[in-house]
């Protein structure tokens, strides 16, 4: 979508017409919800992570400055929710019951698959940082320019190219081993 | 030669897999919490004050100077504050149509014959033409304190009486209400009923939204409105004409509450208590010769926790 279209979405909810709104969601949540997907790695966290965003959006929306693109304001939303939610997570298990049951190898990697498209995806994912993570899908994945991730992230650009390629390479190798070594090492693998 | 895109072709397709949930819509759920009565909070005074400002503007197109008073805690953070209706931005001067009036008076009427300590979800038909549907709640209503005291379960202490000989008369209690409805589902009742509005009944979340008290002494009378501030931003209240408002900052055992006077008649006090459960804003209104700057403090007291 581009600017001018945004920018006469949001002028009726800025003037409290709050029904304008649905086209904003409508607009960007198959997107994010992506985003949040892989981030989170698991498709209800990222429903859930999808609501209080566009609600934070709404919230915040009269703090919205116009020099930045809408997407890119929105994603840095989403980049601090999926931030704060990993470390919510941070001294739980993602998938609490790998500790209290003993389930074979095939049956944790099935369970994955459930919540995640591929538990050798989910794996390699999980060995990367949350900025590991997101430069990879919003870079290598949506094909986001480095300006404008550089206004996700706040990092600058230069430093968010070379990121990305160090990124991608660690995914890479995470990835093969994965792929070699099937779900061997689920047990102790977090999306943290 | 490979462009930069290319080099990364194996991972992008990975990530192109049809496994992938390619459909997802939460647009009703935001929807129906956005147009709750909490989230709303937030752009209410804003869409009060588009009526307000509009019946202002046609006598004066003078905005007074632009004032404004914050209240803050005690980590100097600013918990509330009050601007002149010309500083509140995203606005449009409007005044309300005959149209607009006619659904808020149905609205009125629908609310009026709902029981208290219900909720609904209400599609008007007429005078309607966005297909707005309105959350409706009507709050839990008592006439005796101790009923009201054991339906808030000690998560609020109010006192029975107030200085000055104050006593109370009437309370209530309004929830946060679960606003999962279907849209759709309204539009298709309305289509099939011959009545000019449908509803849906709502359930309440245990979360309060806000408790009013009424204080009586003689025929002097006074109100205080409790409100949960829990998930509001930017806590703002726009005045048209600030500066012909009277206001001073008082400060009783360390909260500081802003005393008014608008046109010698209404007097408000109000002040926010943040604590470790719940962060509630209390304002209190009256006529009353009796409620002044000195018995604001004292009326403070009665309502301020123990430390």
């Amino acid at each position: 979508m581009d600017c001018k279209e945004t920018e006469k979405l949001l002028e009726p909810i800025l003037r409290g017409e709050i029904d304008g709104f649905e086209a904003i969601v409508g607009k960007f949540q198959v997107e994010i919800f992506r985003y949040c997907y892989h981030i989170l790695g698991n498709r209800k966290d990222a429903e859930d992570a999808l609501q209080e965003i566009f609600v934070k959006a709404y919230r915040n929306l009269g703090k919205y400055n116009r020099s930045v693109p809408f997407s890119a304001w929105l994603y840095k939303i989403a980049y601090n929710h999926c931030v704060d939610q990993i470390r919510k997570r941070k001294w739980k298990q993602m998938i609490p019951f790998f500790q209290e049951t003993d389930w074979g190898e095939s049956h944790i990697d099935q369970h994955i698959e459930e919540v995640y498209f591929s538990a050798s995806v989910h794996q390699a994912m999980a060995a990367l940082s949350i900025e590991e993570r997101t430069l990879l899908i919003l870079r290598g994945v949506e094909e986001k320019t480095c300006e404008e991730i550089s206004l996700i992230m706040k990092k600058n650009t230069a430093s968010l190219r070379k990121k990305f390629e160090r990124a991608a390479a660690k995914f890479r190798k995470a990835y093969s081993l994965q792929e070699k070594g099937g779900a061997a090492n689920a047990k102790s693998a977090r999306f943290t | 030669m490979q462009n930069r895109h290319d080099l990364h072709k194996d991972i992008r397709e990975l990530f192109r897999d049809p496994r992938i949930p390619q459909q997802i819509d939460v647009t009703q759920k935001v929807m129906n919490r956005i147009q709750s009565k909490k989230e709303r909070l937030i752009v209410k005074y804003k869409v009060a004050l588009l009526a307000a400002v509009g019946m202002f503007a046609t006598v004066s197109s003078v905005y007074a100077a632009a004032e404004y008073f914050q209240l803050k805690n005690r980590q100097g953070e600013v918990i509330y504050q009050e601007k002149d209706a010309s500083l509140a931005t995203g606005t449009e001067i409007q005044t309300p149509d005959e149209q607009m009036m006619a659904f808020l008076q149905k609205r009125s009427e629908i609310e009026e014959k709902m029981a208290p300590g219900t909720a609904a979800a209400v599609y008007i038909k007429e005078n309607n033409p966005n297909k707005k549907v309105q959350t409706i709640a009507k709050p839990f209503e008592f006439d005796k304190m101790e009923d009201l005291q054991g339906k808030l379960a000690g998560m609020v202490e109010l006192p029975d009486t107030l200085p000055g000989g104050f006593a109370f008369t009437t309370g209530s209690i309004e929830y946060d209400v679960n606003g999962d409805y279907n849209k759709e589902e309204l539009y298709k009742m309305a289509e099939e009923s011959e009545q000019d509005y449908v509803l849906v009944p709502l359930q309440w979340t245990d979360r309060i939204n806000n408790i009013i008290v009424s204080y009586s002494a003689g025929e002097d009378s006074m109100q205080v409105v409790i409100s949960n501030l829990e998930g509001v931003v930017d806590n703002t209240v726009y005045h048209v004409n600030q500066a012909e408002r009277n206001v001073e900052k008082i400060i009783v055992d360390q909260t500081e509450a802003l005393y008014s006077e608008e046109g010698n008649e209404l007097k408000t006090v109000v002040w926010v208590v943040e604590e470790p459960a719940m962060k509630l804003e209390y304002r209190i209104f009256s006529n009353s010769p009796l409620l002044n700057k000195e018995s604001a403090q004292q009326l403070m007291k009665a309502f301020l926790p123990s430390r």
